[in-house]
């Protein structure tokens, strides 16, 4: 089962839902935690580096062979992308702009383009008993972080109860590419202005993309109805509260699961878990 | 003109809630600028009378004429982003995989795909109620390519301040370092950093110092919620040293931030005297800079 958890607005504690509950379910099951906020990829802060292993993802790049190209030109208009520009008798490939499609290499009529590649991060794994850590970590001046979204999730580890994907902020390319395949998306919000007005963009991104969801209400007071009251009208649910507090902040802030502190925190996060669990099962049957 | 764009790295350390303040101080010295269009907040403080409203388009997205169609499967077998799919027996564009890049409009022996232009968003300029240009945009729902989006907006926020000879422009960048981040910082003379005191906080900003010394551009650091913790605040200053990054104010974590959202008023003009006080130094301090 492939759970995911958005927010929209940054900080509004997607990794902090998404480590503990890694940790509740790890008690009695195999998780595996995605960390698909590859621009900033914060989970394994969490976690004890006991058992790391590291490899490099690439993406295909064009590469022109000067002595078969003719010059035609064919490579730079088919590219919707600018990536590969032809002048003169100079063909030019920018890199960064480039999104693989193999555009130029197929429709090359003299096949003067051949495949090169260029790293664009790494995927980290890291294993803590029952919880494995799947982290995409985009290199520093990269721009591409959903072809990487795309390689981390493909990353599969043997019998695992629960797939658990910390996405990015956002509500645009990488977070799309972050949920468009999961089952089921839990939402946490944070009940103010700015994180209200996000909430609901997240969404209507996720319902459009057909998604069940559910919703976490983060830094909760009883006051603060803004949230609550959106759910209420709209029909959805809210699987649990994680109240406003200076102590969850400087635990998160010294890169503490809340869970292991507190008792009372390890209920309420069963608790979530158990909703999320009841409902993506209804999905599933 | 000179161009400052706020970036954090991680979200929620207080971007958003100091740049909007720093604007509504500035007045009619800055341009404002939302350059974060995935999830653009500021308007909401700043109560925009818009004077123009543009549709943007932008990225491309296959459709497949069925009466056309021969079911060579040509398409779905070039395409490397597993987007045409068999859907009740014919083959289907599945427009969230379409990255647009074309290839199987050009593959197709039957001129049956079409690449549509896509709507991706509205870009607005307005005159806020701090009676300064502020120029935002608002990303359609679940639409991409917002890097592009964002480099619209300075564009548009650079020609204003050039026409009506506004000394600053302050950008609200996005989270993170990726596509978004590198469009907003781009062509930019400062960058405001505004960091958080927790693990994460520091962790982020080492990798958004990456893209900031990539760029070679001047950078100043604000440490909010400074008291969270002490030791990554410390190791924060260590961090801005090493890379000649002056930490031009620390604020401790406090209410105000959420309590002044609550009444939809920027820090500016939330009733708390040392805040206030923080943020007036923060706004000398960066003109200084600029002048120097």
């Amino acid at each position: 089962m492939k759970i995911g958890i958005v927010s929209g607005k940054g900080g509004a504690g997607k990794t902090l839902v998404s480590v503990n509950l890694a940790f509740v379910a790890s008690k009695d099951r195999k998780v595996s935690l995605y960390d698909l906020d590859v621009e900033e990829p914060n989970s394994f802060l969490f976690f004890d580096e006991n058992e790391l292993s590291e490899e490099s993802v690439s993406m295909m790049i064009p590469k022109v062979e000067e002595t078969k190209c003719n010059h035609c030109g064919v490579c730079s208009r088919v590219c919707e992308f600018n990536a590969i520009i032809s002048i003169g008798d100079q063909t030019l490939v920018f890199p960064e702009l480039c999104h693989s499609c193999y555009a130029c290499l197929e429709l090359c009529p003299v096949s003067a383009i051949s495949e090169d590649y260029k790293e664009i991060g790494k995927i980290r794994t890291i294993v803590n008993d029952n919880t494995t850590l799947i982290e995409g970590r985009l290199n520093i001046n990269e721009t591409s972080a959903p072809a990487l979204i795309r390689e981390v999730k493909k990353k599969r580890i043997n019998n695992i109860d629960l797939e658990i994907y910390d996405s990015p902020p956002g509500t645009s390319c990488s977070v799309i590419e972050a949920i468009k395949d999961i089952e089921y998306v839990v939402v946490v919000a944070e009940p103010t202005l700015f994180g209200f007005h996000d909430f609901k963009l997240i969404v209507k991104t996720a319902k459009s993309l057909n998604k069940n969801l559910g919703v976490i209400i983060n830094k909760h007071t009883p006051e603060n109805k803004l949230v609550e009251d959106y759910c209420l009208e709209n029909n959805m649910e809210i699987l649990g509260r994680i109240p406003l507090s200076y102590e969850i902040a400087s635990a998160y802030a010294h890169g503490k699961i809340i869970c292991k502190e507190d008792p009372e925190l390890t209920s309420l996060f069963e608790n979530i878990l158990d909703s999320v669990l009841r409902k993506a099962c209804e999905i599933e049957v | 003109m000179k161009e400052i764009v706020v970036l954090s790295g991680k979200g929620g350390t207080g971007k958003t809630s100091i740049l909007a303040a720093l604007g509504a101080i500035a007045g009619k010295e800055a341009i404002v600028a939302d350059c974060d269009v995935d999830a653009a907040n500021m308007h909401l403080l700043y109560n925009p009378k818009i004077e123009t409203s543009v549709e943007f388009m932008s990225g491309k997205v296959a459709t497949i004429d069925e009466s056309k169609c021969n079911g060579c499967g040509n398409c779905s077998n070039v395409c490397r982003f597993d987007a045409i799919k068999i859907v009740d027996g014919v083959y289907t564009v599945d427009e969230v995989n379409c990255e647009g890049c074309s290839l199987c409009s050009h593959m197709c022996p039957e001129n049956a795909i079409i690449m549509e232009t896509q709507k991706i968003g509205h870009w607005f300029t307005s005159k806020s109620k701090f009676k300064n240009w502020f120029v935002y945009a608002k990303l359609g729902i679940a639409q991409e390519n917002s890097g592009k989006l964002v480099s619209k907006v300075k564009s548009v926020a650079r020609s204003l301040a050039k026409e009506e000879k506004v000394e600053y422009i302050l950008i609200d960048g996005p989270p993170g370092i990726g596509c978004p981040a590198i469009s907003s910082i781009t062509g930019a003379n400062h960058v405001l950093i505004v960091t958080e005191a927790t693990n994460s906080g520091k962790h982020d900003l080492v990798r958004l110092i990456g893209i900031i010394n990539h760029f070679n551009i001047h950078a100043s650091c604000i440490i909010n919620k400074a008291d969270l913790n002490e030791e990554a605040a410390k190791e924060i200053e260590e961090v801005c040293t090493q890379n000649k990054i002056n930490i031009i104010e620390k604020i401790p974590f406090t209410q105000s931030f959420t309590n002044a959202l609550e009444n939809k008023v920027t820090l500016a003009e939330y009733d708390d005297y040392e805040l206030n006080n923080k943020i007036n130094k923060i706004w000398t301090e960066l003109k200084n800079k600029e002048e120097k």
